[in-house]
């Protein structure tokens, strides 16, 4: 389980998130929205250890996050900035994320997962936005954490893809993983736990 | 641990010789600027070898921090460095990944611009692989301090100039040490005593390297 206890974040003496608590269950996605500018992705770079919060706590199972662990076995990100070599092959960008998390047998089926077989030889920047996207998204089977934070993990993918995100999501919840998405079309994430970031600013 | 840092070092030095190609710029840049100079004034030898050690061994070096001073700026706008962060890669391993495969590549770069530049500045064979070593030896120093400019500055959100400024006084440090051995070499054949100097050189890079890395740990938190 995560835990917020009363984060509170602010930026150039602007108040980006106060008194944000909240517990995060295993199993589960929940979905942030809010405006642009209201505190979405910088409440996911604060979960994810990237930014400190200016006041609160985080816990992982009621204890207070050691980032060393947490980085290496729990927490996976997905920012707006995908991470993508363009030079480097989808099979060599994917390479060197499951060298650095020994998990190369994950790399077989992250690929096949996102229909990149194909592809797989394809230096990225001859990829569209889409499919780079969808080389970021097998990243995250990669990196076989429990906790996914994705940042607007939708935009530039077509139906396809989306479809293969959602079928990602339901196996990551099915078992008993945790996925938390910043988004402004929550029409694509039915029945889903929606917490409002903007009911964080005062 | 080491076999991350194993497998980051490969890949950024796959990165900066297959893809990147910085290194042949900079090789092309400096065989055709240095190759240049003797045109340009009076080609007695003593005159230019006085030339190569002021001016030339100068531009490499500056070149190297040109070439090593923007090596985190990618990984910043691309997400990367957030990436590796998140998969719990600490920064003393990426700047020692770094800071390898810059070697090799200003290795490399050396290697083509130090003989090609003998035949212009009339040195003898030996005497050019003696300047090489010297200046090979001496790149871990030049190129830690210069990729650690890079580091503060991202870690600060300045500029490359900001940090230019701040690694300015060990980069003119380094140089001078560097000048020196190969005075020693260029103008009185002395290798010996010119070792000596790139000793010192290489116990200054053996304090500053771990000094980096312990503060890496600090940097872009």
């Amino acid at each position: 389980m995560l835990s917020c206890i009363n984060i509170g974040l602010e930026l150039n003496n602007k108040t980006v998130l106060k008194s944000l608590t909240l517990s995060l269950l295993p199993g589960s996605i929940y979905v942030l929205k809010g405006a642009n500018g209201s505190g979405k992705t910088s409440l996911l770079q604060i979960l994810a250890g990237l930014k400190s919060p200016t006041e609160g706590n985080l816990l992982w199972n009621n204890k207070a996050i050691d980032y060393e662990l947490y980085h290496k076995n729990i927490v996976s990100y997905l920012g707006h900035e995908i991470a993508i070599k363009k030079d480097l092959s989808v099979f060599d960008n994917l390479l060197l994320w499951s060298k650095l998390k020994s998990s190369e047998l994950l790399l077989n089926p992250a690929i096949s997962h996102f229909q990149l077989t194909e592809m797989e030889d394809i230096q990225c920047k001859y990829l569209s936005a889409g499919w780079q996207k969808r080389v970021a998204l097998a990243r995250m089977i990669i990196s076989n954490t429990q906790l996914w934070l994705l940042d607007e993990p939708e935009a530039n993918l077509d139906e396809k893809g989306m479809e293969l995100l959602l079928q990602l999501l339901q196996a990551k919840i099915a078992s008993g993983g945790m996925a938390i998405i910043a988004s402004h079309n929550q029409s694509y994430y039915n029945k889903i736990p929606i917490i409002n970031v903007e009911d964080y600013k005062t | 641990m080491s076999s991350k840092l194993l497998s980051l070092s490969l890949y950024e030095i796959k990165r900066s010789l297959c893809y990147n190609m910085n290194w042949i710029s900079a090789a092309i840049f400096l065989i055709i600027n240095i190759s240049l100079f003797p045109f340009t004034i009076d080609p007695r030898p003593e005159l230019l070898h006085q030339l190569f050690l002021s001016v030339v061994i100068t531009s490499i070096l500056l070149g190297i921090v040109i070439m090593t001073n923007h090596i985190f700026e990618e990984d910043v706008s691309d997400g990367s460095l957030n990436q590796y962060i998140v998969f719990g890669i600490p920064m003393y391993q990426i700047f020692l990944a770094k800071l390898l495969a810059a070697v090799i590549e200003f290795s490399l770069v050396l290697s083509m611009v130090i003989p090609t530049a003998s035949i212009f500045y009339y040195f003898t064979l030996s005497k050019s692989l003696k300047i090489l070593l010297v200046i090979i030896l001496s790149t871990p120093l030049f190129a830690s301090i210069s990729i650690f400019g890079s580091m503060i500055a991202v870690n600060l959100r300045k500029n490359i100039a900001f940090s230019l400024l701040l690694i300015f006084p060990l980069l003119i440090s380094s140089l001078i040490i560097i000048s020196l051995a190969a005075e020693k070499i260029i103008l009185t054949d002395n290798f010996e005593e010119g070792f000596l100097y790139i000793q010192i050189n290489i116990g200054m890079s053996l304090i500053i390297i771990p000094v980096i890395c312990l503060i890496s740990k600090y940097i872009y938190k």
